[in-house]
């Protein structure tokens, strides 16, 4: 349309649209991407950690915070390091109260929701620890517990760090297929109502952004 | 007698060439009009042929298509310059106050920013709200990873809370009416979009935003 207008040629507007709808696409329509590691081993990768091989998982990327359910599996940047992504199980959504399964190594976490009070102090969430799930947050765990570094090291984590649901299987052959939601995780769940803090409301009790 | 201007060049030259009619062609016989052909049933006539020639053959709504698909290209790779590159948002709020105005203000984000690259305390940063989903918050870093914070307002207690890994704190110019770090603690890294480098008004009075915080003199050395 503008070629007879501009100097630029075609083939650059080419390349940038081929580009942008790459990145467009893998960012907020859906995504392949293998999964490494042994935290979610007897539903994803079950053998990495012996033969390494890896399945190729399919991420819907459609409204990722707004849609993830208790159940589902998700990938999340992490919290302790801010370019790593994360694939792991939503236990426990906003305003549940969570058993913690295990102990934690501290690897960051949110302070004055989660885990530290007092001066300075690092806490470490202990097995049988109560966390109530402060809103906009889930808890995720990996389904292979004892592997996995998860909501029990660096605590519930963000909506917003929230990029995308696991689908499908899509390689290798012999394992494509739909990926199953539900908790498989033996961690206790006292279900519950978030709150925001009572800042966000002005004094007639209404919700203000 | 009618009066005829000689012309200056021959009429038979290059020239002259494109302006001869038939008149002047003497010798050459008047082109006969040709014996138009009866029109055919379900043909159409030469003249409707004629007319659309000049257009192009595509049908029109392939026209619109294109205009349609060159616009969803332009905007999509406007879309994804400002996801990665830089952006222009609006902003409303009175926690930044003195720096940004409390309405109508404009930021220029950048995206090169986006998951704490780069950030350092001092630094305005937009990040999205870890208590709202898709909520957009502007406030100034005040910690970074490992850094000892107040963890209340200033005044009121005097709890220090370290900054945890890949975390930082966050709070707003105006302190007595900002919802930040105090609130929610500390912030993942990666919710930040991108650091604020100018704002502005549509009219005018844009500036860059600098990070105020500077090094004390005696730590200098």
């Amino acid at each position: 349309m503008w070629s007879h207008v501009s100097r630029t040629p075609k083939y650059i507007y080419n390349i940038a649209l081929g580009v942008s709808i790459l990145l467009y696409t893998n960012k907020n329509i859906f995504i392949t991407s293998p999964i490494t590691g042994a935290s979610m081993a007897p539903t994803l990768s079950p053998h990495h950690h012996t033969t390494g091989s890896y399945d190729l998982v399919f991420f819907t990327r459609l409204f990722p915070g707004y849609s993830a359910r208790k159940g589902e599996i998700v990938s999340f940047w992490t919290p302790h390091e801010p370019e790593k992504m994360s694939v792991k199980r939503i236990i426990a959504k906003a305003g549940d109260t969570v058993i913690v399964g295990r102990d934690g190594k501290r690897r960051g976490g949110n302070g004055v929701l989660g885990g530290i009070e007092g001066e300075g102090a690092v806490n470490y969430f202990k097995r049988g620890d109560r966390v109530s799930v402060p809103a906009g947050h889930v808890w995720v765990e990996g389904d292979n517990t004892e592997n996995s570094v998860d909501s029990c090291d660096y605590g519930p984590i963000s909506l917003g760090l929230v990029t995308g649901r696991a689908k499908y299987i899509v390689w290798p052959t012999y394992r494509i297929g739909s990926i199953k939601t539900g908790v498989m995780s033996k961690t206790k769940v006292i279900p519950g109502v978030s709150e925001m803090p009572a800042e966000y409301f002005d004094e007639r009790n209404q919700f203000t952004r | 007698m009618p009066i005829r201007f000689s012309p200056a060049i021959s009429r038979s030259g290059p020239l002259f060439r494109c302006f001869a009619s038939n008149a002047t062609k003497r010798n050459v016989p008047r082109a006969q009009p040709q014996p138009q052909p009866k029109p055919k049933l379900n043909e159409p006539s030469p003249q409707k042929l004629e007319a659309s020639n000049q257009y192009p053959k595509e049908p029109w709504y392939r026209v619109h298509i294109r205009i349609i698909g060159k616009f969803a290209g332009f905007s999509l790779i406007l879309h994804v310059v400002s996801t990665y590159g830089y952006s222009i948002n609006l902003t409303g709020g009175i926690s930044m106050l003195p720096t940004v105005a409390a309405q109508e203000e404009w930021v220029l984000l950048s995206k090169y920013h986006r998951r704490g690259r780069d950030i350092e305390v001092g630094d305005v940063v937009s990040y999205y709200n870890p208590l709202v989903v898709g909520q957009m918050v502007m406030k100034r870093v005040i910690g970074m990873p490992g850094d000892f914070v107040l963890r209340d307002t200033p005044g009121r207690s005097d709890v220090m809370v370290q900054v945890p890994e890949g975390h930082f704190w966050s709070a707003g110019d105006n302190q007595a009416f900002s919802r930040d770090s105090r609130i929610y603690g500390p912030i993942p890294l990666a919710l930040i979009r991108g650091k604020v480098i100018a704002s502005g008004f549509p009219s005018g009075g844009w500036k860059w935003i600098v990070n105020t915080l500077k090094e004390p003199e005696e730590f200098r050395a």
